[in-house]
């Protein structure tokens, strides 16, 4: 059966080509929306690590006005007082500090290595409180704390991501790991998960430390964020309270504050903004692929008149001729999308070798885009084919 | 000729109806997409008030010293300071004016007399600025060289800021808190959308008042050149551009600083449009004639593969209705038109319907970019339909009609006149 449905379309292969690589085109148009939409919902199931609710954030932003080289020291001064500042304020029991605040603040970047094994690790250079505020869940060794300021090695905490990824099923903590123009780095403890946007991926992630002893020094990874937990009532008259307490201390300096959760909200509505316009768009597209099929359809269905007439005549019922015409079509689409997993699969094969998606992702992405494309297909095909299934033997016989 | 072959083609359109919706629908969605990307590369690159002088206009950016091969910071780039712009492009031959600005904007917090909270952008500039660029004015004007000099505390701000501050009021002469110093307002300009980089802010003030503004004569060296700057030239003439770039590049050649640790061996930098610090950006290739090929290329193919879909759709649209259109092929053949002919005549048939095509496309894009507009999704962006638009939307809905038309066409003119007056299919 299948074999003579090809050879129907083999016998009509310009025409045909034409309309496969018109599926085949819609195929990568879905599957590459399908994949950012698996790979976003993918990334959203993930823990973030720590809990937001309730959280505050002051982001000190050094100003761009003229004249910035050459003021190291005297930043880190303005952050040390920054820090006192907050921690003095009555509704606040305990602060940290960042180089960065979750939900699209940004990340620091580095390479770590072991035993020849390199791989990149984004992490935030924080102060020993940042595991309370945040509540990080440690499932082995230990976080940061004071005594480690005398230490001739860098401390670092990594997450389970990471440490599955340089050391396997090894236990990380006290290894060395080796980075450039760093001192000896060496893992002390390892967090459950931690991720800095809604939709970034679950990847390898650090934790550096920093302390205000450390004086000038500070500026290399500008601990300028402050995170600290307070209840969000009476929000405007807090700010502004801070605003008033911050004033002196942070001339020149541009003040932001809020919470996490407002932070996380801008932060969705901008990451949502593209892949719901590519949504739209490729809707859109989906629609004029397939009002464009049904009236390819069905100008070829009427130009088959004779054929039908002929298959009718010989005894063919409606559902022979309904199977014959959706049965050409399935053949059809399902070459096209052969042609597009091909296609698809050389992105996979690139997208894994940089590490940017696994390959369950675009699996699934694959899934929803067939199921898409064959619904749309047989949606198309369905009136034309009924059209076909109506004609009379006698006539189409006689149609010359 | 012409003519017939617009008859004949109307004519065929309104046998189908329904063929001709959907052709016009995907043409028509096509184009609209096509066009609302280009209105938004246009609304980049292109000259909008108040940066209309673009097309003499050049930009200094950043300055990248050159050091020992493996000394650190080799690769550091630094905008520039005032004092490099005076004594470094103000003397070209051929240029009009220099203005200096900051080149990113600083966010700013402040409340209004009702005690909302209002979040600002703020841009340090120099009195030039106004001058080159033309702000439309509600009211008021922009700050002198003396404002500058003095550093007096005056500020130009949007028509947006004045609403949430003053309550839509006429502003000059009243005060602005901005970082808890007062600046008297001098002027109130129309909104400027956020991706003009150079021109936007909310709240201008002259640099010269910021606290950390350093009088950079008395220091030597490289740092004496390197500041939180960008600059903006103006060239007395188009003609000119070419000229001062080189005379740029040749001074900067010049530069050198031993002394400094670790030694500066030479300065580099560029003096070009945005389109081309763009395409340097995205593509940093040597020399920026390639770099902006590249980036112009890379957008026209963007644009062929979002086409592609349409145009095969299209093609399998006409390449259906072949058939019906045999007996008008065969009579034509019959009586001795070329398939040349008969090509042109298909092509001329499918720019027409590409064009209609293209007008849905213009009312769907306009209706679209009010909706951007309307949802506020880029601040204070305001797309006008010009007509440079619908002159880009015009080419697009042309090509697309070359582009989807010319296989069909093609294979319509092939038909065998016996076969066609037969009206029977092999």
């Amino acid at each position: 059966m299948i074999k003579h449905l090809l050879k129907l379309v083999w016998n009509r292969k310009r025409a045909n080509l034409l309309l496969m690589g018109e599926i085949f085109l819609s195929f990568l148009v879905v599957a590459m929306v399908a994949a950012q939409c698996v790979i976003y919902a993918n990334n959203f199931s993930h823990s973030l690590g720590f809990d937001y609710e309730d959280i505050w954030y002051v982001s000190m932003n050094k100003k761009h006005g003229p004249g910035s080289m050459g003021f190291k020291g005297e930043e880190a001064q303005t952050l040390k007082q920054t820090y006192q500042i907050l921690l003095d304020l009555d509704e606040v029991e305990m602060v940290a500090a960042s180089e960065h605040v979750p939900f699209g603040g940004g990340v620091s970047m580095d390479n770590f290595s072991k035993d020849g094994r390199s791989v990149s690790v984004s992490y935030f250079r924080v102060i020993d409180e940042f595991k309370e505020v945040m509540k990080l869940e440690l499932v082995s060794g230990r976080w940061f704390e004071k005594s480690d300021d005398g230490l001739n090695w860098e401390p670092v905490v990594i997450n389970r991501t990471l440490a599955r990824a340089l050391f396997g099923t090894k236990n990380p903590v006290g290894e060395k790991l080796e980075a450039r123009g760093h001192n000896e780095l060496r893992v002390i403890g390892v967090i459950a998960a931690f991720r800095t946007g809604v939709f970034s991926a679950p990847g390898n992630f650090a934790f550096k430390r920093t302390s205000w002893s450390k004086g000038a020094d500070l500026w290399h990874g500008l601990p300028a964020k402050f995170l600290f937990r307070s209840s969000p009532e009476g929000a405007q008259a807090f700010e502004k309270r801070i605003r008033g307490e911050l004033l002196d201390a942070s001339r020149n300096w541009g003040i932001d504050i809020g919470t996490l959760g407002q932070r996380r909200e801008t932060d969705l509505k901008n990451l949502l903004i593209l892949p719901i316009a590519e949504g739209i768009v490729a809707f859109f597209l989906l629609i004029m692929v397939g009002l464009g099929l049904s009236g390819v359809l069905w100008q070829n269905i009427t130009r088959r008149t004779r054929e039908i007439g002929l298959r009718r005549a010989l005894g063919a019922v409606a559902g022979n001729i309904y199977g014959q015409f959706l049965g050409e079509l399935l053949v059809m689409t399902t070459v096209a999308m052969v042609a597009g997993t091909a296609v698809i699969i050389q992105f996979e094969l690139f997208d894994n070798l940089v590490g940017r998606a696994s390959g369950e992702v675009y699996f699934y992405s694959l899934l929803v885009a067939l199921a898409v494309i064959y619904g749309l297909i047989v949606l198309c095909g369905l009136y034309p084919s009924w059209m076909a299934t109506r004609v009379q033997p006698v006539e189409a016989l006689h149609y010359e | 000729m012409l003519k017939n072959y617009l008859k004949i083609a109307f004519k065929v359109f309104l046998r189908r109806k329904f063929f001709t919706f959907i052709s016009l629908f995907g043409i028509g969605f096509t184009l609209a997409v096509l066009i609302v990307a280009t209105s938004f590369l246009d609304h980049f690159f292109g000259p909008f008030p108040p940066e209309v002088k673009l097309d003499r206009t050049l930009f200094v950016f950043r300055i990248i010293p050159e050091y020992r091969p493996g000394e650190e910071g080799s690769t550091i780039s630094y905008e520039i300071s005032p004092f490099f712009a005076e004594e470094y492009l103000r003397p070209l031959h051929h240029v009009e004016k220099v203005s200096i600005f900051g080149i990113e904007t600083d966010p700013i917090t402040h409340f209004s007399s009702r005690g909302e909270k209002i979040n600002s952008e703020l841009k340090y500039t120099d009195a030039v600025f106004w001058q080159i660029l033309e702000f439309d004015f509600l009211e008021g004007s922009g700050f002198t060289a003396q404002d500058l000099e003095q550093a007096r505390h005056v500020a130009v701000i949007n028509e947006a800021t004045r609403g949430k501050v003053f309550g839509d009021e006429p502003a000059v002469g009243k005060v602005i808190r901005v970082d808890e110093q007062s600046f008297t307002v001098v002027g109130v300009v129309a909104d400027v959308p956020i991706f003009r980089l150079i021109p936007f802010a909310d709240i201008w003030i002259p640099y010269s008042t910021s606290g950390r503004f350093i009088d950079k004569r008395s220091i030597g060296g490289m740092q004496q050149l390197c500041g939180d700057f960008g600059a903006m030239i103006l060239a007395e003439d188009r003609a000119d551009l070419s000229g001062i770039q080189e005379e740029y590049r040749h001074r900067l050649a010049g530069l050198e600083f031993l002394d400094e640790r670790p030694p500066v061996l030479g300065v580099h930098g560029h003096a070009e449009s945005t389109f081309d610090t763009a395409s340097r950006l995205i593509f940093p290739l040597e020399e920026v004639r390639w770099s902006r090929l590249f980036l112009l290329g890379s957008i026209i193919i963007c644009m062929i593969l979002f086409m592609l879909l349409p145009a095969v759709n299209l093609i399998n649209l006409s390449i259906s209705r072949t058939m019906e259109r045999a007996s008008e092929i065969g009579v034509r053949k019959a009586f001795g038109a070329s398939s040349r002919t008969l090509v042109g005549q298909f092509v001329v048939e499918n720019i027409l319907l590409t064009l209609i095509g293209g007008i849905v496309g213009l009312a769907g894009a306009f209706l679209i970019l009010r909706f951007i507009a309307a949802i506020d999704l880029i601040p204070y962006a305001r797309f006008h339909m010009n007509l440079r638009i619908f002159g880009y939307g015009m080419l697009l809905a042309f090509f697309f009609g070359i582009f989807s038309g010319v296989y069909p066409a093609w294979k319509m003119s092939r038909l065998h006149p016996v076969a066609a007056l037969q009206r029977r299919k092999k």
